[in-house]
């Protein structure tokens, strides 16, 4: 009779440690959401050929500083013996900085656009998921309001926007230039009056509203020293030729 | 006898179903631990690309740079050639600056407004231009190659807006109204393509506007007229 009595008394304990450790793991489990899977061997490779390409990135961005301060060498002596003023030096900084030759500083903006987060309105309505994700033609019009309110310079995801740069929908990407290819979350710099780099989206024609009514993430940050890269990209014309002043 | 049997079967069901709850449950936190989510690793790839993209145009870019080193070295001990190197420095980043006026073949898209009769018989239109139109047609040649492009006498540079204003759309701060004529100098070809790619942008901007394609073997392309002066961007040091 004793016995009995201890075994349902283990039986009970038994059944809340079982049902703690469920609870315990369960906790754990749900930190780590994920969907879609892959090999964690993949993100280790991924990781380390990363890693090779950025080292060999830094070591051509060494390279190329050298030069071109080698260059500005030159320059600047030339600029000594007088042979080119210091009116020409400055108009050749002036010439590269709109070309996109010379990476720029000053202070601007930094927007932060992205997709909205998973909720319940958002997989309620799987049709009109378009509405609910960054586009193109969205990340095309917050650029042309950045430009008409004076932006010098405009970088999305560290590529620098030139005249010619496309912004196109690459399916699940969006691309940006001739090379850039990302996925959100979108950054978008600007060098200007931060000021009115900021209130240009508060007018009522911006994109800023309908992106915010569909309930898109779009952070403005002021920032005092953004610093946006060259423009890294083939410059040769192969059609396009120059017509001397005058012809 | 019977009693110590029933006490035996209670604790292996007991063993039995705590057992099996933490086999299921190790299962599962082997899974978390050897499976990443598939978005890290698209983000991984993406990032992979771009910094391929980027190293190999560097590269491209740092020859160019070996190049006008040289031709300096090669001025270093003559004046007169030292300023012309420079200038012709100057020259090359006054073209990619869009300072200078181009030639060569493209296209011209020719913008208007389609005239329709409303109910009461009055003459009015289906509807306006407005600055996305413009937008989506200088993107897609953009995106087909096109090397300049220009609205109106406007040369789009790097700043360039093109923006609503009323009836207007302001391009580099200069106000312009119907018609549009969009120049761009490229591969007249595949311009012309991209933008009759079916229910593509002449397609969709086509049901409400007036848009006319045609090809030429020597457009010229004015240059920007705009300021040069930054006021904020300063080179980094």
């Amino acid at each position: 009779m004793k016995v009995t009595k201890g075994i349902w008394s283990i039986t009970i304990i038994c059944i809340f440690f079982g049902f703690f450790t469920v609870r315990f793991f369960d906790n754990q489990r749900s930190i780590v959401e994920i969907g879609e899977v892959t090999s964690i061997k993949t993100i280790e490779y991924l990781l380390k050929h990363k890693k090779l390409l950025e080292e060999k990135k830094q070591e051509l961005d060494d390279r190329m500083i050298e030069k071109e301060s080698a260059i500005s060498n030159f320059e600047d002596v030339a600029a000594q013996k007088n042979i080119i003023g210091q009116e020409m030096q400055q108009k050749l900084s002036d010439v590269r900085s709109m070309a996109g030759l010379l990476p720029l500083e000053g202070p601007g903006i930094e927007i932060q656009l992205n997709d909205r987060k998973r909720d319940t309105i958002l997989s309620n309505n799987p049709s009109i998921i378009q509405y609910y994700i960054v586009h193109d033609s969205d990340m095309l019009n917050v650029i042309n309001e950045l430009r008409s309110v004076g932006a010098e310079a405009i970088a999305v995801n560290g590529t620098r926007i030139m005249a010619t740069s496309r912004i196109s929908c690459g399916g699940p990407t969006i691309n940006v230039g001739k090379y850039g290819r990302f996925a959100p979350p979108f950054i978008i710099q600007a060098i200007g009056d931060p000021e009115a780099l900021q209130a240009s989206f508060q007018s009522s024609d911006s994109i800023y509203h309908d992106l915010i009514a569909w309930g898109l993430e779009f952070h403005i940050k002021q920032v005092s020293n953004i610093q946006i890269p060259r423009y890294l990209g083939d410059a040769d014309y192969t059609y396009a030729r120059s017509i001397k002043e005058g012809e | 006898m019977k009693k110590h049997l029933s006490g035996q079967i209670a604790i292996m069901l007991v063993s039995l179903v705590l057992g099996l709850m933490l086999a299921t449950q190790f299962k599962n936190v082997q899974n978390v631990g050897g499976n990443v989510s598939l978005q890290r690793a698209q983000e991984l790839t993406s990032q992979i690309q771009k910094l391929t993209q980027d190293i190999s145009s560097q590269d491209d870019i740092i020859t160019g740079l070996e190049q006008r080193i040289s031709e300096y070295e090669n001025a270093a001990l003559d004046e007169g050639k030292l300023n012309d190197t420079i200038y012709k420095d100057l020259e090359r980043s006054r073209v990619l600056a869009g300072l200078v006026e181009l030639e060569g073949p493209g296209v011209i898209v020719t913008v208007n407004v389609v005239p329709v009769n409303d109910w009461a018989g009055e003459q009015t239109i289906v509807r306006n231009v407005y600055h996305d139109d413009l937008l989506m047609l200088v993107n897609e040649l953009n995106a087909a190659g096109a090397e300049a492009i220009s609205i109106n006498n406007e040369r789009l540079v790097a700043t360039t807006e093109i923006r609503n204003a009323g009836d207007y759309i302001v391009i580099n701060t200069n106000r312009y109204s119907v018609p549009y004529e969009i120049k761009a100098l490229g591969n007249p070809d595949t311009l012309e393509a991209s933008l009759k790619l079916l229910g593509g942008v002449a397609d969709t901007l086509g049901e409400e506007l007036e848009i006319k394609i045609r090809h030429e073997d020597k457009i010229r392309l004015p240059k920007y007229n705009g300021p040069l002066q930054y006021q904020y961007a300063l080179p980094v040091q």
